[in-house]
């Protein structure tokens, strides 16, 4: 099937070209540079369902190749060399991230307008940084997840300073370029370490590529090397996916970039930095049981990964006690998340189990839809609330909007409930996936950390909603209208939400199970 | 391994070059008259007095030129090594040209795409009169700027 | 004498990259006498006829005229970047002189085979574009350095005007690196040979060839292109602060570049030292072949040096919107264009 406009051996031996298996990526990439010569082409104030049509559109097209590719595909799971790989975490965490998009696009069509902003300009980015996140899970070789990760950071920076008038934004998208290029250069360091140490007696260079990595990981020519490379890319995954003590740009970022923004950001490069945590550190620095270099970096960065996700969580949650700016909240609060999403990492990278291991990623990745889709809801209802240039974004602002507008505080309430992981809620159902594989692998105090840490996280969830139900609004409130597009990204939400938390069985028996399994449950 | 010994003349072409350079320089300090005086020393604004700093803020339509420019010269620095290989890998010992024509022509078609984006955005116009003015001849070559352009005047 | 000697072969170069440097400078110094005299002849005026017979020594005049005149530096101006930015500019253009291939084969009595170039390298092209877009740093530096305001509006034109043409430049020598498959610029020329002339590369390669003189113009700052030194509007340009030798080592650099782009445009497109139907005269390797193809090589640079004076003796200047739009909207299409045009052609075997 390796089919590429009817060429024949020699490009295969010179070029191991496959698009199939970069349909996804080529989908959302080609339907980014449409968007942007619509852009170009129409006039500013017409363009945006245009422009948010085609991206939707795209997203979608990605999602039914994406699940082609799943169900359908037979042939070579590696192309480009390796560069590109199938497998059930790139298409599980491929999903997800099309989902954010397109949640991205629905709730921020209403910004978009009042904001009068170029709608084509943020719908293209918005493609290119899903392309660049997909990128970053199909990413077979670190030098591939770099420039995937630079693909999605460059297009959020110009996002988070999308407010070009708003000297907030302007400062969120500096500090956030200044910073993300800091961590970028930290993973780029680890990288160049890593090769460096993967080099071999023979005289053959090292790789970059995963797989030989953990390969080479015993034979490795100098083993202190590789500790500091897997150090720095460690640090640099940390900073992408916002882990403590390496979140400090989170909460000013969040706070300053357009909430739509802030929810694309609290949601998707999250998720594809933990794509790209899992790939390289679970298959390039795997479990193995012979002692060596691999089993000392094995569990060298299990240690790690516990005292971070302890730090995470307890800085997140108690961090987030302490705001009056539901925004800054949030962010906290998705430090917090991060921190239990590191539980079922350490949980998947401790596995010595293949199946438990398996269970564990897809543990952590329905936690990370989960997590997604109630983020996405909650940063909905603070774009509405919030109006234009973000005016109202404190906690007395939401003072006894409840009964108010009803469906708003509704939907709201139903995100806080789940983010805090109430029975019945997405939320409890990814909690409980995720630590019953951290106790599947023994880590019974990091769970009893990461529960208590729940119970503090009540706090803040539960005063949000005692505030719009309970309190007395001082002023004068009009419940603001909620257009079509936001209506359905909301719905969309709380459906998702009550769905996940109910039958959750079946989306994550898709993620655990394997291609021929899905076959027979979508009856293909 | 290339050999490093082709490329001795560069070392000594910038000996010759610089060396020829900084004498000059030296030598006009040497020979010289030295007669100085404030005014002479100002900065050349038609014999007035300087007004202000000349280290002011300009406009912004270089510095985007200066990052396209990148960007594009990037792009073209690709095209260089392809263009060097092509004619060899598209024969038929490695019969590669369909894959590499393909390829490049894909990329080729991207910075159009992206040529044509920064085109239509307006960041090639450097005054507003002349877009204006090519908005207007657009028109006028289109065939339909007669009447509007009566209506306008 | 082992020729062989690395130490000698290195004493060899240095004496012929001195030799060559000696013979641009010469040329350089003919070059302005020339443009002043035909200007004149344009103009319907003289030019300098003064200073020996028909002027031939005014250049010597002007050289010891500018030796003496009193160096001025501005008192606001950043003075080690003022003084590196006619250095950057003069050895910028200085440095390409090296690899290009003035003539064919040669076999020489006691030398035995020689090429007639200095040094051959196979990234050439890359090494005369490379270097050649150094020189935008004097010239930016120059204009930021003097602190004047007309300085540092010509320095940032000039800036602009330079990265803008350097683009289609650069495509347009891609069509040429595709037909020749290689850097190297001796090769390039060889591949040139035969055929009377009609495998130069301007045959094939006209829209590169014009594209490439017309942004080889404005990347040396000449009419129609000056507006550096739009002296109506800037007085001198970046150049405006700077005096004396340091003055001269920017012009000397204006007129080394236009030298190297017809050197440049001689050997991409027309053949390099190749003179149609020589072969029949004499035998190739011979000494007369080798002196007859110099002096062709000389004479197609010469042409386009004369080329360059006549546009200035008769177009007027672009305003800079316009030369920006130029660069921008026509001729980087038209090289992008012929790219594909010529990649397709070699790709379908025609070419």
């Amino acid at each position: 099937m390796n089919i590429y406009f009817g060429l024949q051996t020699a490009t295969q031996q010179f070029a191991d070209v496959n698009l199939w298996l970069l349909m996804p990526e080529l989908i959302v990439a080609s339907a980014g540079v449409l968007v942007m010569l619509v852009d170009a082409f129409t006039k500013r104030l017409d363009q945006r369902w245009l422009t948010g049509g085609i991206s939707l559109i795209g997203l979608v097209a990605a999602a039914v190749s994406c699940v082609w590719l799943w169900t359908s595909w037979t042939g070579p799971t590696e192309a480009f060399f390796g560069m590109i790989v199938l497998d059930r975490l790139r298409l599980s965490f491929t999903l997800v991230f099309l989902v954010v998009s397109a949640l991205s696009v629905l709730l921020s069509m209403i910004w978009v307008e009042w904001e009068r902003l170029p709608a084509g300009e943020f719908h293209a980015l918005l493609l290119f940084a899903t392309a660049g996140m997909m990128l970053m899970a199909s990413g077979g070789d670190l030098v591939m997840i770099f420039l995937g990760l630079e693909l999605l950071s460059i297009s959020t920076y110009v996002m988070a300073g999308f407010r070009r008038t708003d000297v907030r934004s302007n400062e969120a998208s500096m500090k956030y370029f200044i910073l993300g290029s800091f961590s970028s250069a930290f993973l780029l360091y680890g990288t160049a370490l890593v090769y460096g140490a993967t080099a071999m007696a023979n005289g053959t260079p090292g790789t970059t590529n995963i797989r030989e990595i953990a390969q080479r990981l015993d034979t490795a020519l100098y083993p202190p090397l590789l500790f500091a490379g897997a150090a720095m890319l460690l640090i640099g995954f940390g900073f992408k996916v916002a882990t403590a003590p390496f979140h400090v740009w989170t909460p000013d970022v969040y706070e300053g970039a357009p909430t739509p923004v802030t929810a694309f950001m609290a949601a998707g490069p999250k998720a594809a930095g933990f794509a790209s945590f899992m790939r390289v550190f679970l298959f390039g620095f795997p479990f193995v049981v012979a002692a060596g270099t691999a089993q000392r970096l094995h569990s060298a960065w299990i240690a790690v990964l516990v005292v971070l996700a302890v730090i995470t969580m307890t800085v997140g949650n108690t961090a987030a006690i302490l705001q009056s700016n539901v925004k800054r909240m949030l962010a906290y609060s998705s430090i917090a998340h991060a921190g239990y999403v590191l539980v079922g990492l350490v949980a998947a990278g401790a596995a010595s189990d293949l199946g438990q291991r398996n269970e564990a990623i897809a543990a952590v990745v329905f936690y990370l839809l989960v997590y997604s889709i109630m983020t996405l809801g909650a940063f909905a209802v603070v774009t509405i609330l919030a109006r234009s240039g973000d005016r109202r974004t404190e906690i007395e602002d939401y003072n006894g909007i409840g009964f108010d507008s009803p469906w708003l505080a509704f939907a709201f309430s139903v995100s806080l409930l789940s983010l805090l992981g109430v029975p019945l809620t997405a939320g409890f159902m990814g909690k409980v996936m995720v630590f019953s594989a951290a106790l599947d692998q023994g880590y019974v105090g990091l769970v009893v950390v990461a529960v208590l840490n729940t119970v503090v996280s009540a706090y803040y969830y539960l005063r949000l909603i005692v505030v719009m139900f309970f309190r007395e609004r001082s002023g004068a409130w009009n419940a603001p209208l909620v257009p079509a597009s936001m209506a359905i990204a909301l719905a969309l939400t709380v459906v998702g939400i009550f769905y996940l938390g109910i039958f959750p069985g079946r989306v994550i028996e898709v993620f655990q199970a394997s291609p021929s399994v899905i076959s027979r449950l979508l009856g293909t | 391994m290339f050999d490093l010994k082709a490329y001795l003349p560069i070392l000594l072409m910038f000996i010759v070059a610089a060396g020829f350079a900084v004498s000059q320089v030296l030598i006009s300090q040497l020979i010289g008259p030295k007669r100085r005086t404030p005014t002479k020393l100002m900065p050349y604004e038609c014999g007035k007095d300087p007004v202000g700093s000349a280290r002011e803020r300009f406009s912004v339509k270089f510095y985007l030129v200066a990052m396209i420019f990148v960007l594009f010269d990037i792009e073209l620095i690709f095209l260089v090594p392809w263009a060097v290989v092509f004619k060899r890998l598209a024969g038929p010992e490695f019969g590669l040209g369909t894959l590499m024509y393909v390829e490049m022509m894909l990329f080729i078609a991207l910075l159009f795409v992206g040529f044509v984006y920064i085109w239509k955005k307006g960041i090639l116009d450097w005054s507003q009169a002349a877009r204006q003015e090519a908005e207007a001849e657009a028109e006028m070559l289109a065939g339909q700027s007669g009447e509007r352009l009566r209506r306008a005047a | 004498m082992d020729l062989s000697n690395p130490y000698i072969q290195a004493a060899l170069q240095f004496l012929a990259i001195f030799i060559t440097f000696n013979v641009v400078l010469m040329i350089v110094a003919y070059t302005v006498l020339a443009e002043r005299r035909i200007l004149g002849f344009i103009q319907g005026r003289l030019g300098p006829n003064r200073v020996g017979p028909g002027g031939v020594l005014q250049p010597f005049a002007d050289l010891l005229k500018f030796i003496f005149k009193e160096e001025i530096v501005p008192d606001k101006s950043t003075r080690f970047v003022y003084f590196l930015a006619p250095l950057i500019a003069v050895t910028a253009a200085m440095m390409t002189l090296i690899v290009y291939p003035f003539g064919p084969r040669v076999t020489l009595p006691y030398f035995g085979q020689v090429e007639l170039v200095i040094a051959r390298f196979d990234i050439a092209l890359l090494y005369v574009l490379a270097v050649t877009s150094i020189g935008v740093y004097g010239i930016a530096l120059a204009g930021w350095a003097s602190n004047s305001k007309y300085s540092l509006m010509g320095g940032l034109r000039s800036s602009a005007q330079m990265i803008s043409y350097e683009l289609s430049l650069g495509l347009s020598l891609v069509g040429v690196i595709l037909m020749s498959g290689t850097l190297d610029l001796y090769e390039i020329v060889e591949q040139q040979s035969g055929w009377y002339g009609f495998k130069w590369n301007i045959f094939p390669q006209f829209i590169g060839f014009v594209v490439y003189l017309t942004s080889a113009i404005a990347e040396t700052n000449r009419v129609p292109f000056d507006l550096p030194e739009a002296e109506t509007e800037l007085v001198a340009g970046f150049h405006t602060e700077y005096s004396a030798l340091k003055f001269a080592l920017f012009f000397m650099a204006e007129y080394i570049n236009m030298f190297t782009v017809s050197v440049l445009a001689t050997t991409l497109f027309l053949g390099g030292w190749n003179v149609p139907g020589l072969a029949l005269l004499f035998s190739p390797g011979s000494i007369p072949f080798a002196v007859f193809s110099v002096i062709g090589f000389f004479v197609k640079v010469f042409f386009f040096l004369f080329l360059y004076i006549w546009l200035r003796g008769t177009l007027p200047r672009f305003r800079f919107d316009q030369l920006m739009s130029f660069g921008w909207k026509f001729l980087l299409p038209v090289a992008l264009l012929n790219v594909v045009l010529t990649a397709t052609l070699v790709w379908l075997g025609v070419l």
